[in-house]
């Protein structure tokens, strides 16, 4: 099959990626004067950014003007356990205002106070109410702001277009070859830069608040250019997904439910989050009724509630309660907000949880409790980035949002995904445009290794086999949800590992029908590659953390060990294999130290 | 729960024949109808292309005709599809190009539609971070309509569409009305907003055959957007030339005579200085005269005076 054709174009940077961090990317290498392309596999405007629902975290200090990014700074890593890297940490604390109030600039409409501020939400994890919000769907609004941006600016945007390699040219990425979803035609991306903005990976696990799209394909092919990945290990159950009915479990039921008043409740109806108060969180959480409820309306004297602890402390609740017994009918525990709020306030707050529990479960949460339970949401690590410049460890590497690792430590704060997308979305487009203007042309991609990728993309249609490629993303997603799930143990890893190794070589069986024009089956049996290379990742990630520790839990090591405390877990592959080690992680400065220990 | 799905296929690879493709397939009580397309898609024939992102009804991709109603796929119960039999019928979404099976175009559908709103704000000079004050209550009505999804399925039901492709077509309508409406936007901005929607094929081409209120999958009420912004056009002045000479024409024909002067109206409308616009109402004025149908010269009726003095006390409380 050498010979395909394939078109190709010519750009300085070229954003893989269409979501907040792609967009926010692609705005900046414009603006700085790079001919930029920004390139993504749905339709604009549909990535996984347009289903963030609760709030973007910035300490704008104006509703509450104790708020400042020091605090920011200090829950952020306080919730990440100390595993963050510091100072994308402080970056993204120190800068996050400033994106917001430039999203209002460019048109985007966010909730107000009766004074005409931008309302903040309680999260939780966040000491102050800090999540700039529009109702339940803040991630529209952001991302339709972005993406009118983009073309008011004139930015080449390529819809449906899925890239499936990089391409490298005397170590240094050079372009990225992919197909058109629609025609199924190759098409090749000559450029100086490249910034990866593609998300996560949650595809690999069954039960999921996430899409398609997140087969893990950026933290997939930077690993096959060499690139380091880091902390893979760490991924956030989010507590909150919907259990019943089967067809929707996983999907999201948003923070901002208990950030609004919602409490959870177990089979007997005890609000059992007070008997999981971990020392960590002592001094600043309720530990009665009387007191978490009176923080309702009074924050400034009161502790807040333990329902709003952070993610992984309340997924762990949730598993052990069902695990005691206290579970509902269908294996999870009672979000309710009903007895707290009227109905007026949930359409107002939460209209869209509003329409997903009545279309989807026929729940009516104005009157009745929800049932949800853990989700895999969210993947902390990812590729390894300087947290000034978002370069990866390969030249002309750039990489920011979900895909990259490091702001969020072992567990992500809600809000902190939008802000970190702004943030660094921002910082990786600027850096990717400085390099390509600094760095000599690309040199054109070489032939043979165009001929390879393209054959090896459209091996699917040879005739090799007779298995199909749905078949094998199940059997991965169940293998990863039973074996590499929320509470983890050496020997399930161990298997999980076996079965990962069955599943590559049954993909590289896989025969599919039909032609190359919008053909789904092509599509996945191509997936297929990055998400078992990365569901491998994080295995051996997880086997390698021999500790418990925010997204990573291990049965037979269930406490936190100090040898883990103050390192990365280091995916990395070389000539095929990939490598597992501990680097430690940079040393925070005595003085933000001291901002992360101060209790308040 | 055994349903028959009887599903779009059309494949212009493939000579860009269409047909129906037959499908049984068992689903639980309350599966969606993506559900069972996904189900076929994995297990019976993974060459069926439909479009579906979030499943749960925030991303508005998903758009299909299910028994000849355009609707979500993800949010729609297949008891609620079935009563009437086991059969669920999938076909793409009316008045728009195929690319296969149940995906349709959306660049030429929405997307271009969307970006001739200008749909962004301008900042007035280098960013400087400061807050805008504006209190909750000035924003709640905008704010509305920003959760459009840019699914579609309000111009599904468009009548103009089907006669006139560059309509803009009522999704993008709202969107404008998202930008029209908004507090932060006043003086000459204002003035530029009502200019861009009511650009030819805009504002003023819509036929409020209302259409799109019952269909918006948000309930947006795409069509009163319209006709509210057709108030605020008023107000500020009708910027779209040959809508404004054609209100005037209209208005004052009644004013003076108390009819409706319709010849006048035609010509008035093209522009007494527009030769070749007037030119092009020749034709037409031959074949109605042909055929007795040119309007008559309407002399001044009685009770003209007390119809202008209601005019004139309309536009005063305007
Ligand atoms: C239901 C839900 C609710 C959430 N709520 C919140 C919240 O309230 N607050 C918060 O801070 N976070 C929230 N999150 C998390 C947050 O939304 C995501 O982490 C964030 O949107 C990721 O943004 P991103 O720009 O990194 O990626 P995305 O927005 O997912 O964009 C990825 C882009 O990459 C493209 N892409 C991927 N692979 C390829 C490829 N191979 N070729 C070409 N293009 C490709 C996709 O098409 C897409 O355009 C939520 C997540 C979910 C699922
Ligand atoms: S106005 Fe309603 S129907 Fe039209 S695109 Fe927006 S959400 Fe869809
Ligand atoms: S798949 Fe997103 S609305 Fe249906």
């Amino acid at each position: 099959m050498a010979g395909e054709s394939y078109e190709t174009h010519d750009y300085d940077v070229v954003v893989v990626g269409a979501g907040g961090a792609g967009l926010r990317a692609g705005i900046e290498a414009h603006d700085k004067g790079c001919k930029t392309a920004i390139i993504c596999k749905s339709l604009l405007g549909k990535a996984h950014t347009v289903m963030a629902e609760g709030g973007i975290a910035a300490a704008m200090g104006n509703v509450w003007p104790e708020d400042n990014w020091k605090v920011h700074f200090r829950d952020t890593m306080r919730g990440g356990k100390l595993l963050n890297n510091w100072r994308m940490a402080q970056i993204h604390a120190q800068q996050a205002p400033d994106r917001v109030l430039e999203l209002e600039e460019w048109g985007a409409l966010f909730d107000r106070t009766d004074e005409g501020l931008i309302l903040q939400r309680d999260f939780g994890g966040h000491r102050y109410a800090r999540l700039a919000h529009v109702g339940d769907r803040t991630g529209l609004e952001m991302i339709r702001t972005l993406q009118q941006r983009a073309v008011a600016l004139g930015i080449d945007v390529f819809m449906e277009c899925n890239i499936q390699h990089l391409l490298m040219n005397d170590g240094r990425v050079t372009g990225a070859i992919g197909y058109w979803r629609e025609s199924g035609e190759l098409i090749v991306f000559n450029c100086k830069a490249v910034v990866l903005a593609t998300g996560g990976s949650g595809k690999c696990w069954q039960v999921t608040s996430n899409s398609w799209e997140y087969s893990g394909d950026g933290m997939g092919m930077a690993m096959e250019v060499g690139a380091d990945l880091i902390d893979m290990e760490k991924v956030q159950f989010h507590p909150t997904g919907m259990v019943w009915p089967p067809s929707v479990r996983g999907i999201l039921v948003t923070e901002g439910v208990r950030g609004d008043g919602g409490t959870l409740l177990n089979s007997e109806g005890e609000r059992f989050m007070f008997n999981y108060i971990s020392d960590f969180f002592k001094a600043e959480t309720a530990d009665n009724e009387t007191e978490a409820d009176a923080w309702y309306q009074d924050k400034k004297n009161n502790r807040r509630t333990p329902d709003l602890l952070p993610r992984d402390e309340v997924a762990r609740a949730i598993n052990a309660e069902v695990k005691a017994g206290r579970g509902t009918e269908h294996g999870g525990v009672y979000l309710d907000i009903a007895n707290r709020r009227d109905a007026e306030y949930i359409m107002r707050r939460l209209p869209s949880m509003y329409h997903q529990f009545k279309e989807l479960a026929d729940v009516d949460i104005t009157k009745e409790a929800m049932e949800v339970g853990p989700t895999c949401h969210y993947i902390m690590g990812g590729v390894r980035v300087d947290a000034d410049t978002s370069a990866t460890t390969v030249e002309g590497l750039y990489a920011a949002g979900e895909v990259a690792g490091g702001l969020h430590g072992a567990n992500r704060l809600g809000g902190n995904s939008l802000s970190d997308l702004l943030v660094f979305g921002r910082i990786a487009g600027g850096s990717a445009a400085d390099y390509a203007l600094g760095a000599a042309a690309a040199a054109a991609p070489d032939a043979a290794e165009v001929d390879r990728l393209t054959t090896l993309m459209l091996e699917p249609f040879t005739d090799r086999g007779e298995e199909n490629p749905y078949a094998i993303h199940m059997d991965l997603q169940r293998t990863m949800h039973n074996l590499v799930g929320i509470i983890r143990t050496e020997s399930e890893m161990l298997k999980a590992m076996e079965e990962i190794a069955v599943y590559k070589e049954r993909a590289a069986r896989v025969k599919v029908e039909g032609g190359r024009r919008f053909n789904p089956g092509w599509h996945l049996a191509l997936d297929l590659r990055c998400l078992l290379g990365v569901a491998e990742a994080a295995t051996l990630s997880a086997l390698e953390c021999k500790e418990s520790r925010g997204g990573h839990t291990r049965d037979d090591y269930p406490d936190p060990d100090s040898k883990y405390g103050s390192v990365n877990v280091v995916t990395r592959k070389q000539n095929g294999t990939i490598s597992v080690s501990l680097e430690p992680l940079p040393e925070m400065p005595e003085e933000l130290r001291k901002i992360v220990e101060e209790q308040v | 729960m055994e349903v028959t799905y009887k599903v779009h296929r059309e494949d212009p690879e493939n000579g860009g024949e269409s047909s129906f493709s037959t499908y049984q397939v068992d689903l639980p009580e309350d599966a969606t109808v993506l559900d069972g397309l996904q189900k076929i898609r994995d297990e019976q024939d993974d060459t069926l292309a439909f479009r579906a992102s979030c499943c749960q009804g925030t991303c508005g991709e998903c758009a299909v005709r299910i028994n000849w109603r355009a609707q979500f796929t993800c949010t729609t119960k297949i008891a609620d599809v079935t009563k009437k039999g086991p059969e669920i019928l999938c076909a793409p979404v009316r008045n728009i190009p195929v690319i296969k099976d149940l995906v349709f175009d959306m660049d030429k559908f929405t997307w271009d539609k969307m970006a001739a709103m200008k749909p962004w704000m301008e900042p007035e000079d280098e960013f400087a971070p400061t807050e805008n004050l504006i209190p909750e209550s000035e924003m709640a009505d905008v704010r509305k309509t920003m959760s459009c999804y840019q699914c579609g399925l309000c111009d599904e039901g468009c009548a103009v569409l089907p006669v006139d492709f560059d309509f803009l077509g009522p999704g993008a309508m709202v969107k404008g009305y998202r930008f029209v409406m908004d507090p932060r936007e006043t003086g000459a901005r204002k003035e530029e907003r009502l200019a861009v929607v009511e650009q030819p094929k805009g504002l003023w081409d819509c036929v409020h055959c209302y259409e799109a209120n019952g269909k918006c999958a948000r309930g947006l009420e795409p069509s009163s957007k319209i006709m509210e912004m057709r108030d605020v056009s008023f107000k500020h002045g009708i910027k779209n030339e040959k809508v404004a000479r054609h209100h005037n024409s209209f208005i004052n024909s009644v004013k003076q005579t108390g009819w409706l002067d319709e010849r006048k109206l035609v010509m008035e409308t093209e522009g007494l200085t527009n030769i070749g616009g007037l030119m092009k109402l020749v034709p037409t004025a031959v074949r109605a005269m042909t055929r007795g149908k040119m309007p008559g010269r309407h002399e001044k009726r009685p009770g003209a005076d007390q119809i202008k003095r209601i005019i004139e006390k309309a536009e005063e409380s305007k």
